[in-house]
């Protein structure tokens, strides 16, 4: 992730930050900031220097906070200037440094904490290494808690995971040129990307026609469950919006819970019961656009979202459910519902 | 808009260094039809007219007029796409833009147009910063109206109903500024929403769907009220006047949408006209089942099923 300093003195633009090794910071000119900020991704760190800022000013540049709310920001007041600093974090502001701490500076302890603090699930590329293990954490398995922040790499954690897969790949091999076929398939991944993202989902160990999608877990909730009814529900969006082939597209997902060793990448070597079963319910149990959940993962759905739920047999022994969303209403004979891709 | 020195000087170098006079009148007449730069300037006809009056002539009467922004996009056609297969390089646009970016627009190359800059809590404007009170211009519109809303006023307490129906609005907002589209009219328990760039019949319909959609959730998820809320949504596309005050917005197009949405939408379904089905292409209109319209017309409908197992 991107961490900017927008300041109006040359000396805070000339050493913006303590220089951490693995901690870059883009100093800019104060001015730039209603020009640049408009460009940032979601959930970059924005500090702003206040120093030598007249009210009027600085009351103007601190409006940008509550006004994008996409965006991560410090406020750096040397000079105390700020006099409802409370006010700054009910506009959103995430860090504060003000007159009894001048002189020191923004350590790369600080900005992580900073970071663990917005819940910004984007400390990697911050730091080179790992942050350190969770206090009290003394057994090899972690609760994995409700923040990507909170994850160690290389550690077990139990996650919700999310099987998602496009039905009739060798159909579409047959049907489409490979250099289509990728693009089509690369505009699913972000499909579910995007829904993931929001819910807090990641996607994992992903190949050609789909993959994994990891939500960490806190007291036995995630919001995997909606996750996939979203997925579910907007897929005729994607497929008017953003889907490059000509047909619709189908998919079917499956939901389990389980325990792994999380690595963003070298993943081949990861062995997992949790990751096995979920595959194996996605890909022998669940019908062509389908969704299915396990009995484990039943307990991760909202009382409200049950009534969309049905049996529909068992799977290694235990129960399995289908969510059903609604779907539009065609015409007779028009092939509802399973559409061929 | 505001043409303040600096940018009128930018503009009559950027004209008068790139192209003849002619060519200055025929930019001119995409704007103003019938732009006649003698008549205007007072010039007679045996004297060629200077490139620097010319041009300065141009811009005052494009801000008499109030089209100088239709007239800077004519010149950025001009230089993207030159004229008659002749390459036209006009100096200084980069800085005519910025000037202009300068006073809360933002040109956007994918309409190729001047349009209000949203970011950074900019507010949006009925008209997008573009449109000219009074003026009639082609718009796709989407009108939304909750089912049974005297009933509901009267089963449940004023305060659900509030919270209820802002959750409403605040969802319909969200789904219509995301598609480039502005609410001009709420009033409670519905209004009007409008579409005007590229693909708005498309962008209209699927708000439309996207609302019963994100209703069907909010219904199970979002709601304090016991039973589900219920909205009839319609699209139709025509000429409309605009006007800053949408209460007054009036004329065929909205008589028409009412129409439709009244008489011809079933609770939570979404109507289109014939008229924007046949822009819906075919992956969006094999969606839309015929249902009986005005007249022997048929009318379309879109809305969800409980799937059976």
């Amino acid at each position: 992730m991107r961490i900017l300093l927008f300041a109006n003195n040359r000396k805070s633009l000339s050493k913006p930050l303590g220089g951490p090794k693995g901690l870059a910071v883009e100093p800019y000119p104060m001015r730039d900031l209603p020009v640049i900020i408009p460009s940032l991704e979601d959930g970059t760190l924005v500090y702003l220097d206040l120093t030598g800022l007249g009210r009027p000013r600085r009351q103007k540049i601190l409006s940008m906070i509550p006004a994008n709310p996409h965006i991560f920001f410090g406020v750096l007041d040397p000079a105390g200037a700020v006099e409802d600093v409370a006010g700054l974090f009910h506009d959103g502001a995430v860090d504060y440094v003000g007159k009894k701490m001048k002189g020191s500076r923004l350590s790369a302890k600080r900005i992580f904490r900073v970071l663990l603090y917005a819940d910004a699930g984007a400390t990697e590329g911050v730091f080179e290494e790992a942050p350190p293990i969770p206090p009290g954490a003394t057994s090899e398995h972690f609760p994995s808690g409700d923040a990507w922040a909170k994850i160690v790499s290389g550690r077990e954690y139990e996650f919700a995971i999310l099987f998602a897969e496009v039905d009739g790949s060798e159909e579409l091999k047959k049907k489409h040129e490979p250099e289509n076929l990728a693009g089509a398939m690369e505009s699913f991944r972000s499909y579910v990307e995007r829904i993931a993202s929001r819910h807090g989902g990641r996607t994992w160990m992903w190949s050609q026609f789909g993959g994994l999608v990891l939500f960490p877990m806190r007291q036995g909730a995630s919001s995997a469950p909606l996750c996939g009814l979203r997925l579910m529900l907007w897929r005729i969006f994607y497929d008017v919006e953003e889907s490059p082939l000509p047909g619709h597209l189908s998919f079917h997902l499956a939901l389990s819970t389980g325990r792994t060793v999380y690595r963003e990448r070298d993943t081949g070597e990861i062995i997992s019961d949790g990751l096995n079963s979920v595959f194996h319910l996605g890909k022998r149990y669940t019908r062509p656009g389908q969704f299915f959940i396990s009995v484990d993962a039943m307990g991760l759905v909202p009382q409200k979202l049950r009534s969309l739920c049905v049996p529909v047999g068992t799977y290694e022994g235990k129960r399995i459910f289908r969510m059903i969303p609604p779907r539009p209403v065609l015409i007779p004979g028009e092939g509802n519902g399973q559409r061929k891709a | 808009m505001k043409v303040q020195t600096r940018l009128a000087t930018l503009f009559i170098s950027a004209l008068s260094q790139s192209m003849p006079v002619e060519l200055m009148e025929k930019v001119a007449r995409k704007v103003i039809p019938d732009y006649d730069i003698y008549e205007r300037s007072g010039f007679p006809r045996s004297i060629p007219i200077p490139r620097v009056d010319a041009a300065r002539q141009i811009l005052r009467d494009c801000v008499r007029e109030n089209t100088f922004l239709r007239l800077i996009e004519s010149l950025l056609d001009v230089h993207q796409h030159g004229d008659m297969g002749r390459e036209v390089r006009i100096p200084l646009l980069s800085r005519i833009i910025l000037e202009i970016e300068g006073q809360g627009l933002i040109y956007s190359k994918q309409k190729g147009m001047f349009v209000e800059e949203t970011k950074g809590g900019r507010v949006r404007t009925m008209g997008w910063g573009t449109l000219r009170e009074g003026r009639s211009y082609e718009l796709a519109l989407l009108r939304v109206d909750t089912v049974g809303n005297s009933e509901l006023v009267r089963r449940y307490p004023k305060a659900l109903i509030d919270s209820t129906y802002g959750a409403v609005r605040d969802i319909v907002t969200r789904i219509v500024e995301k598609r480039d589209g502005r609410i001009w009219n709420w009033e409670g328990d519905g209004g009007l929403a409008a579409f005007y760039f590229i693909d708005k019949t498309i962008q209209a319909t699927l708000c439309g769907m996207e609302m019963l959609h994100e209703l069907f959730l909010f219904n199970l998820l979002g709601s304090e009220m016991p039973e589900p809320l219920s909205v009839r949504l319609a699209v139709h596309a025509g000429p409309c006047k605009f006007v800053a005050s949408s209460k007054e917005a009036a004329g065929d197009t909205i008589r028409r949408i009412e129409l439709l949405e009244s008489r011809y939408t079933k609770p939570d379904s979404l109507t289109v006209s014939p008229g924007v089905y046949t822009d819906l292409g075919s992956k969006l209109s094999s969606l839309f089942v015929p249902v009986h319209g005005p007249g022997n017309n048929s009318v379309y409908r879109y809305s969800l099923e409980w799937q059976r197992k």
